[in-house]
């Protein structure tokens, strides 16, 4: 008999029907000749009629049910989507999708939208005076004590304080940059040399001190306008790329357009990806302004100022990166470049990147130089590097990172804080008193990561208190949290755990260990026994499994 | 209006995609009950289940710049629905027990014929069977059986491939029999 592939497993004690071919019987999915084959059978195997008669209950258990719980919207659901949607949140970037000439947009305003313009621009002269007062007093008044600001999730993003050390595979929403001549304040995200059973806490790595810069060369004049023939193809934008044409006149193809950390996620951590006619990929942060040109049949990208971006070269050699006249390139190589102000860095995912008469930078190493300067590959003057080649050589592929270096979505539990006095740095993520006692929760819950033995949680705390305190890592597969308690966790001072997930256990009595392919969707802390006067910070949470 | 009225649901998206606001209306009002249901069998709670349509039209215009004219516009809202709900089942509650919502009516508990009292035992089985179930079973149940979708749509939807949801619908199945019993 030909029987249909369904990929099930047999249901009741005959065998030769599976429970889904039973059930779209009942449901009467099933083409004539088809069903009277399993007529055919069921007629004389009372096994698989009996299992067909409790499938025709089920299915008509699931009829009713779908009777009783087929709801009517309410009428005024339209018009909350509309306000909700179309009202608040009208400055949702418009489609990007749409074929469009490199063009500025000449569309006329009306006199109410230009005096609305007018109103605004009038108001942001007077605020940026006062903010200059301001600035002026506060200037006066340097020796106050640091002050910690708190952010609501919602809040908009502040200006981000410099930071230039943080370890990407993918680049980030919105990149590091540290202030020049400033050494790196935390160590790269690796994993403790010690295991964290047998002690979790290890303070971080000081990093190596800078040498002395060399001086920085004045401004070269810009490189020579050219043509860029063909728009560029934008998925998602946060950073402005700029087309020089023929004739001198720069357009923009495209404009800061914020994206969610959903969107992020989803796309894989690229918040702007642009796409060129060779089929090089750029993926700009959203501070990044690049310029693309083409000379001497060669398409060249600049960043213009501070910026960094991640190149994706396609197989033709025509493509350089230029950032502070050297030129970066290589056939099917990824690697990051940035302009840090004074200094240059680059740091190389895949294939070689060639600069220079005959500098390489090989997959795994990294190399960074003072302006005016060629750097040396490998000549480190910074700890990232190793840490790009513990996290892409060292057998660790990042899934999930959150460095809460910018706003967060709704949903999330803890407060984001920056320049807190004992972080000196960008944004962390603080714990708060919730349902679950005083923790925070930091969701993955628009695309999980699937569970292999190896998985590994990261994450940097500074506690002012040595209360013990639990990581959770949600299972969302059976629905339940898996937790590595921090016995006695470091005081004062920010330290890093890694955590094989092996490690933890789940809360539910006699629940089963992990198995691969389980759903990670949030990882948590919580301080069951903390007073209110504990405080918690996290940052750098990472997820990580084996290659 | 009435143009847009009359227009399929991708041309619709068109037409969001372009900043026309009333496009949405017509969505919202073309597919909300479908949506609204939808969500309500997977949440067990009408109003969490109005929040999640709501969010979910919300999303779909903020994100109408991401939709390819090749999928499908129902396909994607349900997506969008999708993971509302499961965001929104995150937010209530991770380790508690799903209880049937008391909106729902329960069995009939009079006197009537059996077959009746027997559909609707039935109905109240299934229906708590199906709350039970953990959520990656529960959602195929509910794309499969309550939306009646097909399995590349529901591919489509959840992320998961059409052999793997094919397993878990027979695990999910196996377990709504056995309620029966």
């Amino acid at each position: 008999m030909g029987r249909p592939d369904t990929g099930g497993s047999p249901a009741n004690g005959c065998g030769a029907f599976s429970s889904v071919e039973l059930y779209e019987l009942a449901e009467g999915k099933f083409s004539r000749d088809r069903e009277a084959v399993y007529r055919d059978h069921l007629a004389v195997c009372s096994s698989c009629q009996r299992a067909y008669e409790e499938f025709e209950r089920v299915r008509q258990g699931v009829q009713a049910d779908i009777e009783v719980t087929a709801l009517a919207a309410p009428v005024d659901l339209a018009a909350r989507v509309r306000r909700v949607a179309v009202g608040e949140r009208k400055a949702t970037p418009q489609p990007l999708r749409a074929a469009r000439p490199l063009q500025r947009s000449k569309k006329p305003r009306s006199a109410e939208e230009s005096g609305l313009r007018w109103t605004l621009a009038a108001a942001a002269v007077v605020i940026v005076g006062l903010v200059g007062l301001l600035l002026h007093y506060a200037g006066e008044q340097r020796k106050q004590a640091p002050v910690v600001k708190r952010e609501s999730p919602k809040a908009p993003v502040p200006p981000k304080s410099p930071d230039g050390t943080r370890v990407v595979v993918n680049p980030p929403e919105r990149p590091p940059e540290r202030p020049p001549d400033r050494p790196p304040e935390r160590p790269p995200d690796r994993p403790p040399e010690r295991p964290p059973e047998q002690g979790p806490e290890q303070p971080p790595e000081r990093p190596p001190e800078e040498p002395p810069r060399e001086p920085v060369e004045p401004e070269k004049p810009g490189p020579t306008v050219v043509v860029q023939a063909e728009p560029v193809p934008l998925d998602t934008c946060a950073g402005p790329l700029e087309v020089v044409h023929e004739d001198g006149k720069r357009e923009v193809a495209a404009s800061g357009t914020r994206v969610s950390r959903t969107d992020v996620l989803a796309a894989g951590n690229r918040p702007a990806l642009f796409t060129l006619r060779g089929g090089e990929e750029l993926t700009m942060a959203s501070n990044s302004k690049v310029r693309v040109e083409t000379r001497e049949g060669r398409v060249l990208a600049s960043i213009d100022g501070r910026g960094e971006v991640f190149v994706a070269t396609g197989p033709k050699p025509q493509f350089a990166m230029v950032l502070e006249g050297r030129e970066f390139s290589g056939e099917h190589a990824r690697f990051l470049v940035r302009n840090a102000g004074t200094r240059v860095d680059v740091a190389v995912y895949e294939g070689e990147v060639r600069y220079g008469a005959d500098g390489v930078v090989k997959a795994g190493q990294g190399s960074t130089a003072s302006k005016g300067a060629w750097g040396t590959a490998s000549q480190l003057q910074d700890p990232r590097p190793p840490a790009w080649a513990a996290d892409l050589g060292g057998g660790l592929r990042v899934v999930f990172r959150e460095d809460f270096e910018k706003a967060l979505p709704e949903g999330w539990l803890g407060e984001r804080v920056v320049n807190a006095k004992p972080l000196g740095r960008g944004g962390a993520f603080a714990a708060t008193w919730g349902e679950d006692g005083f923790g925070l929760d930091t969701p993955i819950w628009e695309k999980p990561i699937a569970y292999c033995k190896g998985t590994r949680v990261s994450l940097r705390y500074f506690a002012n208190q040595d209360t013990k305190f639990e990581v959770m890592v949600m299972n969302r597969t059976i629905q339940d949290n898996y937790g590595f308690v921090v016995e006695r966790p470091a005081k004062g001072r920010w330290t890093t755990i890694s955590i094989d997930l092996q490690r933890t256990g789940p809360h539910e009595p006699g629940g089963r260990g992990w198995q691969d392919g389980d759903a990670i969707d949030s990882i948590r802390l919580r301080c069951v026994d903390a007073d209110t006067k504990c405080e918690l910070w996290v940052d750098d949470m990472t997820l990580l499994v084996p290659k | 209006m009435p143009r847009l009225l009359e227009q399929s649901d991708e041309a619709l998206m068109q037409a969001l995609a372009t900043g026309e606001a009333a496009a949405l209306d017509v969505l919202v009002a073309r597919h909300q009950d479908r949506l609204l249901s939808f969500c309500f069998r997977f949440l067990r709670d009408r109003q969490a289940a109005e929040d999640a349509v709501q969010e979910a039209f919300v999303a779909l215009w903020c994100d109408r710049a991401r939709w390819e004219p090749k999928a499908r516009v129902t396909t994607w809202l349900y997506q969008i629905a999708r993971n509302q709900c499961v965001s929104a089942g995150r937010k209530r509650s991770v380790r508690h027990a799903r209880a049937i919502d008391p909106e729902v009516p329960p069995a009939a508990s009079g006197p009537g014929p059996d077959t009746s009292v027997r559909r609707a035992e039935d109905r109240d089985r299934v229906a708590r069977c199906v709350q039970e179930l953990p959520e990656m079973y529960r959602e195929v149940v509910i794309l499969r059986m309550y939306e009646d979708l097909p399995f590349k749509e529901i591919a489509s939807i959840t992320g998961v491939n059409e052999s793997t949801l094919r397993t878990r619908f027979e695990y999910a199945l196996d377990k709504l029999r056995g309620a029966l019993e």
